[in-house]
């Protein structure tokens, strides 16, 4: 499904990713674990196609080269990003937005009582208020709300690469069930790949991923099953495990 | 909605509602009580608005300038509020004036909003707060999406007679957010659309009398 070869990722001369690779198969869920600054984020927006970035290397999605596609190609491709700070927009409301995304898309067929039910449902499963459908983008709402926000998102316009950064951040403990119990629900619809990045135990032992990658020194110095992401959580990044993982990469 | 058309000159309001989607080029608004006016237009030259003592106006204009001249006069009384909402987009070359005197005991917060299409704007915002009043708030906003920023002048001026006043004046120019454009492109949106919502949503995200009808 995604396929990342040797990339390198720059801004304003900064290097920030250099021999970066990673490849995730349909139905996968992953998780990209590192520390502050390491450059998880970066990633996610360069797979959106954000543009104040410099890319070298190759990206595949389904086959077909990531790096020539817009944002909005990548979007209408299946990829969905939860960004760890979700932007506000006021004036734009949800469902303005989610039926224009569904019109470009060509994907539009319900009809506004459909559109609303559907909504309005995701709402009550989401535990948000419907009031939510007619609100800005994500103007003045807590951080969690955001999330769920996010996720309301997901469901209308179901992906299949779902990249979730820190979804987790700032997630009270029940809402941190609702939204995992979300994720999953939608894993066992539509098996999308899903790409984790958190710095959490809590949301990894919900969703169980099967990958886990170490992402330091502008590259992914290690990967392994889920008793990987249990070391780093008792030694840390630069416990012996990983540090060790490093020396056998170079 | 009824939107209606004013004909006459002068149109007295007292506690109500108006959505009007036309009015002549010179024209005179007498508020009273607490009152709502949507003006979908812009087309008129001279527009006077006078507040009756202890009243309350909210007043919101959209549309779009094209050659547009405005001048549009707020004399407030005594103990008033008035909330002012202006959003257009602008085409060719325009002007708005916009003057307040202000009286003891009023509110007046004026917000402006301009998307450029295209055209140029120059605006000049007038306060006149007189001696002798007291307790006054004045707020005024403005702020613009532009695709050059030579395409809009803001002439601000307050001409303070008195101390017992907060005024307030700020503007900000800027072009389409990166971050807004991004987020709604990955979305799935194209880069036309998103715009467009984006343009739209900054002139809406002022008026208030849609909202109040939901
Ligand atoms: N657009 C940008 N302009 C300048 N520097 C940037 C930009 N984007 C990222 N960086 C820098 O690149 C580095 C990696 O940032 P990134 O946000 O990817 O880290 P992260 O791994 O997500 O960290 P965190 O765990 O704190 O979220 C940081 O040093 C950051 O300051
Ligand atoms: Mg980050």
């Amino acid at each position: 499904m995604l396929k990342v070869k040797n990339l390198s990722v720059s801004v304003q001369d900064k290097v920030i990713l250099e021999k970066f690779n990673l490849e995730i198969n349909a139905g996968e869920i992953h998780v990209l674990m590192g520390a502050n600054g390491a450059g998880k984020s970066t990633i996610t927006k360069v797979l959106m196609r954000d543009s104040h970035y410099k890319v070298e290397g190759d990206i595949f999605l389904n086959g077909k080269s990531l790096l020539a596609m817009s944002t909005t190609e990548v979007a209408q491709a299946g990829v969905f990003l939860v960004a760890q700070n979700p932007v506000e927009i006021a004036g734009v409301s949800n469902a303005e937005v989610l039926r224009t995304a569904l019109n470009d898309r060509g994907k539009n067929t319900m009809n506004v009582l459909e559109f609303n039910r559907k909504l309005t449902d995701l709402c009550k499963r989401l535990e948000i208020s419907s009031s939510f459908i007619h609100r800005d983008i994500n103007l003045n709402m807590s951080g969690g709300e955001k999330k769920k926000n996010e996720l309301l998102h997901m469901w209308m316009l179901e992906p299949q690469f779902i990249i979730l950064d820190e979804i987790d951040s700032g997630l009270d403990v029940d809402a941190l069930q609702v939204v995992a119990s979300s994720i999953l629900e939608y894993y066992e619809k539509y098996k999308p790949s899903i790409l984790i990045i958190t710095h959490q135990k809590k949301l990894l032992e919900l969703l169980k991923p099967q990958f886990v990658h170490i992402l330091k020194d502008k590259k992914i110095v290690q990967s392994g099953d889920y008793a990987l992401a249990e070391k780093v959580f008792l030694e840390g990044f630069s416990g012996a495990s990983v540090m060790n993982a490093r020396v056998e990469n170079e | 909605m009824n939107k209606i058309v004013v004909e006459q000159r002068n149109l007295h309001l007292n506690e109500e509602s108006v959505f009007i989607s036309s009015v002549p080029d010179e024209f005179t608004l007498y508020s009273s009580g607490d009152v709502c006016v949507a003006l979908y237009t812009m087309h008129f030259t001279h527009l006077e608005i006078y507040l009756e003592r202890n009243s309350h106006l909210l007043v919101e204009f959209l549309g779009v300038m094209e050659n547009q001249k405005s001048k549009i006069s707020i004399h407030s009384q005594e103990n008033t509020i008035v909330d002012f909402h202006y959003a257009c987009t602008y085409k060719q070359k325009n002007e708005l004036v916009i003057e307040s005197i202000v009286s003891s005991n009023a509110r007046n917060y004026i917000k402006i909003r301009a998307v450029e299409d295209g055209g140029s704007l120059f605006i000049k915002a007038v306060g006149t707060i007189l001696e002798q009043m007291k307790d006054i708030f004045y707020l005024e906003e403005i702020k613009a999406i532009v695709k050059n920023n030579n395409s809009i002048t803001i002439c601000p001026d307050l001409l303070v007679h008195s101390h017992e006043v907060v005024a307030n004046h700020n503007a900000s120019i800027g072009t389409v957010s990166d971050n807004e454009l991004f987020y709604l492109k990955s979305l799935g949106i194209s880069e036309k659309q998103a715009i467009s919502l984006i343009k739209e949503g900054f002139l809406k995200g002022i008026l208030q009398i849609e909202e109040l009808k939901k």
